[in-house]
């Protein structure tokens, strides 16, 4: 097992916080326009930055708990623009990546952020202001996660924080900027995103991993060596690892992917080290992040599915109108709505019944204190929800080859030899992404706040983005993108295959978008010891 | 002829560029400001035109050459490739090639050098072209009897003459072409043999004819027989004789059938494969709009589209150059 430098990384790529009880998420935006007083901001912020350690579990040669789980967790990224603000060598800027250096406005073609999702219709934040007036791009993502109260509403600590933040920028007399344009018009001085709410009888308010299409999200992530303790990787490997050459074996095939896929500075799959830029010391345990904000047209996806859904019923020969759209949204992201992925569970009826065997989960999640046995049934869960594979359905009968969760994670699917036996994600294990995020819903706008780290944003996001998302051919689906999330540009439809040979398969068509990008940017999250670096000016490039 | 291949002829043109120079205009392409103050001919001799080298003004002329709709950002309402006004070519392209890459010096083991007593200080020879080429290579049907270079440059000249001079015109002897009997003369001056050429219209490939393999298998036994008779009744020199005789007619052979070309693959002219096309994409918008009907509807619905799309005749089909159907 890989030993890393948990003190040194920082906590939002190793940990879903939205799932470790902090439900809300706030995102703060700053310019800097002198270096000096860029890198105090820096220095000010660096002791509060929370890392990857375990909480609550490390114990000193006193015995005392050396890390005490805080009631804010606070991560910072910057852009490309932003190191070059705080007064990075020219080597180290000039040795990014060309895709970090642009920034996301300027790969929009790339990403298929064109028509209504285009740079031009973003958050004013996002844009260079009208002619006249200064231009203050966004140079440092800050993120606030804080816990809830028991009616829901954020802990105190998340105001207080927030005002600690104005306080430092006041106190920069101007080199420092709070950026606002947040919102259609503008008019918000932060992002903030939080879980949607579900009320639990006799437990209160309990925040739920629903995004506002009604999916689960955030069900299947990767994972890498070293991300978790050696229990926890076994069973979080299935599904969130590499699949290995050979026979498939469920207990035997999964391992963990090499931490440098996402971390940078250590070794990746390619058994090289990530490139990044230079000195080496500098680059280590951090990681690329992109932060996209992306608008849910809720009316639209809902409307679309049950005009389709009218016509999928009929051709699939479903006469329950719920079983007809149900399944029609099942089959547009590869997973019900509950979260169960159709590989485990094709039919209505049969994730019904599933459902039913596991009614026990959701109250197992809430209890404080579980048993063994409690907790080996909850891996179970883990384990049916990720831990599968494509090649018992090459033809995509049970989850259509341009499903939103096939596109995005194609597993062993692109194998060549892939077979009932054989299988492995070879081709695919270099395209992962640890994706992070929650939902948001403001000035009546719904969407999800999407974040993703990797070591390469052109080799995994981009990719993922553009080939995938906004392609088909890896999916033999032609110019199709994805139902969900794609670009209608070069294509507005959607394959359902047919279960058995000889059915009918199922053609949407005429879809609309019903995701578009409202703003976003790619950021670099520096370890503990680059901000330091940063802080002190001495990032030494030779 | 490697160069003919199922059906298709890859033609491979290496044209040498001018190498004296052009007296062009000193005009600017776009106008602007240039245009509203000229320059003075007492501040640059050249004022009224600009010598400019026929490489220079190719790739020029190049860039400013219409392409296909190749990818989602081509104009779709724009003008077509003028490729596209005849049905004789699948694929053409246009690169100069200025040299060879160089690879930087033949790296050699320091032992061996040593050894040899190679001085690694002296400079090794640097390859180069006496010119820089032109390359035009195009994938063009070859099922009409006769040349089909001498068809495809009728069909050129007919239809883009005016852009084949503009291009052409910087390489050697361009100048008296005039006509496409005197284009394909010239083409054939300038081309190279294509010897490895793809063709993807076989895509559950060609059974291979059983008759080579009972030959191979004969000559093989006779080559065999042949050495050992040889051996016994004359001696081992005449057995190395036979065998080497048997070498050669057995890399003869191969050569032989290797140098025969693929035989043609059903409809994969350019007119065939456009007629599919035009039928994938309307049979994807019958597929579509007919989903739902019952088996009277989906009859008439698709007597419809057998109306309508006709699979079996040449027309109506895709434009070429220019995908969608319209």
């Amino acid at each position: 097992m890989a030993h890393l430098d948990l003190a040194d990384i920082q906590g939002n790529i190793q940990r879903p916080y939205g799932r470790y009880g902090f439900p809300y998420n706030r995102h703060l935006f700053f310019n800097i326009a002198e270096p000096e007083t860029g890198r105090l901001f820096v220095d000010a912020i660096r002791p509060f930055v929370t890392t990857a350690e375990p909480w609550d579990s490390a114990v000193g040669q006193d015995g005392a708990v050396l890390v005490h789980k805080p009631p804010i967790a606070l991560n910072i990224g910057f852009t490309w623009a932003g190191l070059a603000a705080v007064g990075l060598p020219t080597r180290t800027l000039r040795l990014f990546p060309d895709e970090f250096i642009d920034g996301m406005g300027a790969r929009a073609e790339i990403l298929g952020d064109l028509g209504s999702s285009a740079p031009r219709g973003w958050d004013p934040i996002w844009r260079p202001p009208p002619p006249g007036e200064p231009h203050k791009p966004v140079h440092v993502w800050l993120s606030l996660n804080a816990g809830a109260l028991p009616d829901s509403s954020p802990r105190p600590e998340l105001a207080a924080m927030t005002g600690w933040l104005e306080g430092l920028v006041e106190a920069s007399r101007g080199k420092v900027t709070l950026l606002p344009g947040h919102g259609p018009g503008g008019q918000n001085r932060w992002q903030d995103s939080s879980a949607r709410w579900e009320e639990a009888p006799g437990v209160g308010y309990v925040p739920t991993a629903k995004e506002h299409f009604g999916f689960t999200d955030g069900i299947s992530d990767p994972i890498f060596l070293g991300q978790y303790a050696v229990a926890a990787e076994t069973v979080a490997a299935v599904g969130g690892g590499k699949i290995a050459e050979g026979p498939y074996d469920p207990a035997r095939s999964w391992a963990p992917l090499e931490t440098g896929e996402f971390i940078l500075g250590l070794p990746d799959e390619g058994q090289e080290l990530p490139v990044a830029t230079m000195p080496a010391g500098f680059v280590a345990n951090g990681s690329f992040m992109v932060w996209r904000k992306l608008r849910e047209d809720v009316e639209a996806f809902e409307q679309a599915m049950k005009t389709q859904a009218a016509v999928y019923g009929r051709v699939a020969g479903m006469a329950d109108e719920t079983e007809a759209l149900e399944t029609l949204y099942a089959k547009v992201v590869g997973r019900w709505r509950s979260g169960v992925p159709l590989m485990a569970a094709p039919t209505w009826s049969e994730q019904t019944t599933l459902l039913e065997q596991w009614s026990d989960i959701p109250a197992l999640r809430l209890k404080p204190a579980r048993t063994p046995a409690e907790n080996a049934r909850l891996d179970d869960w883990s384990r049916l929800l990720t831990g599968f594979r494509y090649g018992d359905d090459p033809g995509g009968a049970r989850c259509p080859l341009g499903a939103h969760i096939r596109r995005g994670n194609p597993r062993d699917m692109l194998d060549p030899k892939l077979s009932a036996t054989l299988g492995s994600s070879t081709l695919t294990k270099r395209r992962r992404l640890i994706r992070r995020g929650l939902p948001y819903e403001t000035d009546g706008e719904k969407g999800v706040i999407f974040m993703a780290h990797c070591a390469s944003l052109f080799r995994q996001f981009e990719f993922i983005q553009q080939q995938w998302m906004q392609y088909g051919l890896d999916f033999e689906s032609g110019n199709d993108t994805c139902p969900l999330v794609g670009s209608r540009r070069d294509s507005d439809k959607f394959v359902v295959p047919a279960g058995a040979a000889n059915d009918t398969p199922f053609i949407a068509s005429g879809l609309p978008r019903f995701v578009d990008t409202r703003g976003g940017d790619y950021f670099f999250v520096p370890s503990l010891s680059a901000l330091r670096q940063i802080a002190m000016g001495t990032v030494d490039p030779t | 002829v490697p160069s003919l291949d199922a059906g298709h002829y890859f033609l491979t043109v290496l044209a040498p560029i001018r190498p004296d120079t052009q007296a062009v205009p000193a005009r600017p392409a776009r106008g602007g400001a240039a245009t509203a103050a000229p320059m003075r001919a007492d501040l640059d001799p050249n004022a009224a035109t600009a010598p400019r080298s026929h490489r220079q003004l190719l790739a020029q002329d190049l860039a400013l050459l219409r392409t296909g709709y190749q990818t989602s950002s081509s104009d779709p309402e724009g003008p077509s490739s003028p490729f596209a006004h005849n049905t004789l070519n699948h694929l053409a392209r246009f690169v100069i090639i200025d040299g060879p890459p160089y690879n930087g010096r033949i790296p050699g083991d320091t032992i061996v050098d040593t050894l040899l007593g190679r001085d690694p200080l002296i400079a090794q020879p640097v390859d180069s072209l006496n010119s820089a080429y032109l390359l035009f290579a195009a994938d063009i049907d070859a099922r009409a009897p006769g040349d089909p270079v001498a068809a495809y440059a009728e069909a050129l000249w007919s239809t883009m003459a005016r852009e084949l001079r503009v291009v052409f015109s910087h390489c050697v002897d361009f100048g008296r072409v005039s006509d496409g009997a005197s284009l394909a003369a010239w083409l054939r001056r300038c081309e190279v043999e294509t010897t490895m050429p793809f063709n993807d219209y076989w895509p559950d490939m060609l059974q291979a004819p059983p008759a080579p393999k009972v030959q191979a298998l004969a000559l093989l036994a006779v080559a065999a027989v042949g050495t050992v008779a040889a051996g016994v009744m004359v001696g081992w020199w005449a057995a190395a004789l036979v065998l080497v005789a048997a070498l050669w007619v057995a890399y003869a052979f191969v050569l032989n059938r290797g140098a025969r070309s693929y035989p043609t693959a059903p409809t994969s002219d350019l007119p065939s494969v456009l007629k599919a096309l035009y039928i994938k994409e309307t049979f994807t918008q019958f597929a579509i709009a007919a989903q739902g009907d019952d088996e009277a509807a989906l009859h008439a619905r698709f007597g419809d589209f057998l109306a309508r799309r006709q699979p079996g005749a040449p027309t109506p089909t895709q434009a070429p150059g220019r995908p969608g159907v319209t």
